[in-house]
């Protein structure tokens, strides 16, 4: 198997077709992973700064 | 040969111009007038002329009947072939670790893995009278006795029955309202909804943007319309040709003044250096950091 790095460092116009489509290829599959990857991962809220910060501190210390 | 200025005022204005006079006139007078510009093609520009002559090349072999599979194995060749750097046989160097070779090819294949099947959305190039696509569409036309707006369309797209201008954008923000609201006002998107109109002789019903946001590790794609009405297009023509009433003004004073709020907008203007500099020095830093690069929008790709 070619790989990625060793197609981009040969000239251009020497390239085959078939080593256009090994690139086309290479790169869909790495899309497919990425929109895979984008859907399994579980959105995480994003705490806000207070959040953050108020995180830090034990909180059941403070008598109100 | 016919350029778009004459006795150092311009007339054919097209939106660069019309935003670099926005900005500021002291940026318009080194960037349009004098046309200066930094050292070294910016990656940028490079990724984003490169990006877009692809897809050019894809929706022109799309309409000459080309499948999805070829015309995308054509465009790749071709974006590979412009990103070599013959001289040197080595490929051009982006100095980007996201705008990189690699990832411009990621980005097409990308895009067209998204975008390039258009029979479910509905939307074609558009024919033009003489049976040409309307892609890549250069405009020029009057609209007053010495003023022409100029420009090109990405591209122009039937949904349905509606025309639309179809623009291509290149970013490394995230594609957040934040990101959209930058197009509405926006000299482009304004111009284009305008010249398409006089060019088309009929309403443009949008700008459909197709934004790609460029990391290390991924293309990410989202697609937005911005609209003018006709009532939004009467404002922006008037208020542009007080602009330009105004920005030759400066030429015919000699004197286009800095507007100092403009500084550290837009990632700093890249002309901060020279408007620091005690003015007699400025000449000689221009010559010493900037290349000649006369911009002139009459000038058809």
């Amino acid at each position: 198997m070619v790989d990625m790095v060793e197609l981009f460092s040969r000239d251009p116009a020497k390239l085959t077709d078939k080593d256009i489509e090994e690139i086309i290829r290479i790169q869909r599959e790495n899309r497919k992973h990425f929109v895979l990857g984008k859907m399994q991962k579980p959105k995480e809220k994003k705490k806000t700064k207070t959040e953050e910060l108020l995180g830090k501190f034990d909180l059941s210390k403070f008598k109100v | 040969m016919q350029t778009s200025y004459k006795d150092g005022l311009q007339w054919a204005w097209d939106a660069t111009s019309l935003t670099a006079a926005h900005k500021c006139p002291r940026y318009y007078q080194y960037r349009i007038i004098e046309g200066w510009e930094p050292q070294g093609l910016s990656v940028h520009l490079l990724f984003g002329q490169l990006y877009a002559s692809a897809l050019e090349q894809f929706y022109k072999l799309r309409f000459a009947g080309a499948s999805i599979d070829d015309a995308l194995r054509d465009v790749v060749r071709t974006a590979l072939i412009q990103s070599w750097d013959y001289e040197n046989n080595c490929p051009v160097i982006f100095d980007s670790s996201s705008k990189s070779r690699i990832n411009l090819i990621r980005t097409i294949v990308w895009y067209i893995e998204k975008y390039g099947n258009e029979t479910g959305q509905n939307l074609k190039t558009l024919r033009l009278q003489n049976g040409k696509p309307a892609v890549e569409l250069s405009f020029s036309f009057e609209v007053s006795d010495d003023i022409i707006f100029c420009g090109h369309l990405d591209r122009v797209v039937q949904m349905g029955n509606e025309p639309y201008i179809m623009d291509q954008k290149t970013t490394g923000s995230s594609l957040t309202n934040y990101y959209w609201r930058q197009f509405k006002p926006d000299v482009q998107m304004s111009m284009y909804s305008f010249a398409g109109q006089a060019i088309l002789n009929s309403p443009i019903a949008g700008v459909i943007i197709d934004a790609a946001q460029i990391t290390v590790g991924a293309s990410i794609f989202a697609r937005d319309v911005t609209q003018r009405s006709e009532i939004e297009l009467e404002e922006w023509f008037a208020d542009t040709m007080l602009l330009i009433e105004q920005t030759r003004g400066y030429g015919e004073k000699g004197h286009y003044p800095m507007r100092p709020t403009a500084c550290s907008m837009y990632g700093g203007c890249p002309f901060h250096s020279v408007c620091k500099t005690q003015p007699m020095l400025r000449q000689t830093e221009l010559e010493t950091n900037f290349n000649k690069n006369q911009w002139d929008p009459i000038k058809r790709r």
